[in-house]
């Protein structure tokens, strides 16, 4: 056996990083600090659906505010969605209400592993906590498995729906052929692409959906076990270019571990993925996303399908592609992204 | 019903994740010459 490639991540989070990360986490780390972000913001609990739910809900200061409900995806947590939040609310013409929930699982939103906790239905929570608010539309933002919950809201709730901005495509997202349509080069070429990538990167994914519980007994037993199956992929889905020090600190990496572990919700986390495989989001006949929808592509997502392929299933007014960035979006490039949503917004004319 | 929620961790759940990460059961130790070497507990 080749030991020396374990300094690398090739075969995984690399040794030597996780050794420098866990010294960290043990003498440096201050998790007090991490509380204080969070508490500098208006946290909240709410009932739905017999569900405890976690939520941020900050008011903006325009003259003109709209709601906006940013979901996050796994192995993020409202957390990376912090850094984003001063960008929408503090602009004295137009500005944002931003309502930022945690998933059911995640966080401080109570653990669900019942059948049946998918993005639709969580979907129909948002739009709940929506209505809690004194809402009666939302504008929806939104990437990685909350790209599917707020695809699932716009479908579910149109009239409820201002507009949908997204910085991923579901992973499970396939759009409806009519009678005679094929797709074309482009996309079978996407589609080949995507075969591939499951087979090569999708070990995790295909383990969430099909045997969580065997995974998480060691996940939610060992530290340094949670950080390296989450590291792992802020590593291989962000713009670091091989060095995760140059895009997140350490702290901004270990917060949102150490929120997995003190919640201890990596197994009700990943269990969202064994119930999104049961309803994946293919279109029907039926299904198409009316709403205006943005797009904003950061080149080292995970991967991206071509426009045409998107367009076959949502009305998509606004398509933008930036040099730098990856998956962890609000994270990584919160300027660039903020600014997306906020020309999205103001083109749409809420 | 909506109510305020702050973030405070308790001490006994701070205390028990630094005692973990103390007692980690690394599989591969780097020798003084970044080597790295499996770990056998004999």
């Amino acid at each position: 056996m080749d030991l020396s490639n374990r300094t690398g991540w090739s075969t995984g989070s690399s040794l030597a990083y996780m050794k420098e990360l866990a010294a960290y986490w043990t003498d440096e780390f201050d998790w007090q600090k991490v509380e204080d972000q969070i508490n500098f913001y208006p946290n909240f609990l709410t009932e739905i659906d017999g569900k405890q739910i976690h939520f941020i809900h900050v008011k903006g200061k325009g003259r003109k505010s709209i709601p906006l409900l940013i979901t996050h995806g796994w192995p993020g947590s409202f957390l990376e969605m912090l850094k984003i939040i001063p960008l929408l609310t503090d602009h004295q013409d137009f500005s944002f209400d931003v309502i930022i929930p945690s998933l059911p699982g995640f966080g401080f939103s109570e653990k669900v592993t019942a059948t049946g906790c998918n993005s639709r239905y969580v979907a129909s929570l948002w739009y709940q906590l929506m209505q809690q608010l004194g809402y009666k539309q939302v504008g929806l933002q939104g990437g990685d498995i909350g790209a599917g919950v707020s695809t699932a809201f716009a479908l579910q709730y149109p009239e409820a729906t201002l507009g949908l901005m997204l910085n991923y495509i579901p992973g499970s997202y396939q759009p409806f052929l009519k009678e005679g349509e094929v797709f074309t080069a482009e996309e079978l070429t996407y589609k080949k692409y995507i075969a591939d990538w499951f087979a090569k990167e999708g070990a995790y994914a295909h383990l969430h959906s099909t045997k969580p519980l065997t995974l998480v007994y060691g996940l939610n037993d060992s530290p340094v076990g949670l950080c390296a199956w989450m590291l792992e992929k802020f590593y291989a889905w962000s713009d670091c270019n091989g060095n995760l020090d140059s895009i997140f600190t350490k702290d901004e990496l270990l917060g949102n571990i150490t929120l997995y572990w003190f919640t201890e919700t990596i197994h009700s986390s990943v269990y969202i993925y064994y119930e999104n495989s049961k309803s994946p989001l293919v279109f029907g006949k039926e299904d198409f996303v009316k709403c205006p929808v943005g797009i904003v592509k950061f080149p080292k997502e995970i991967s991206f399908p071509p426009r045409i392929y998107v367009e076959r299933g949502y009305n998509v007014t606004y398509w933008n592609e930036h040099q730098q960035g990856g998956h962890f979006a609000a994270l990584e490039q919160p300027e660039l992204l903020s600014k997306d949503i906020i020309r999205f917004f103001k083109q749409i004319n809420v | 019903m909506i109510k305020p929620f702050e973030c405070s961790i308790s001490k006994a759940a701070l205390d028990d994740l630094k005692t973990r990460l103390i007692n980690t059961r690394w599989t591969y130790q780097i020798g003084p010459d970044g080597v790295q070497v499996p770990v056998l507990r004999i």
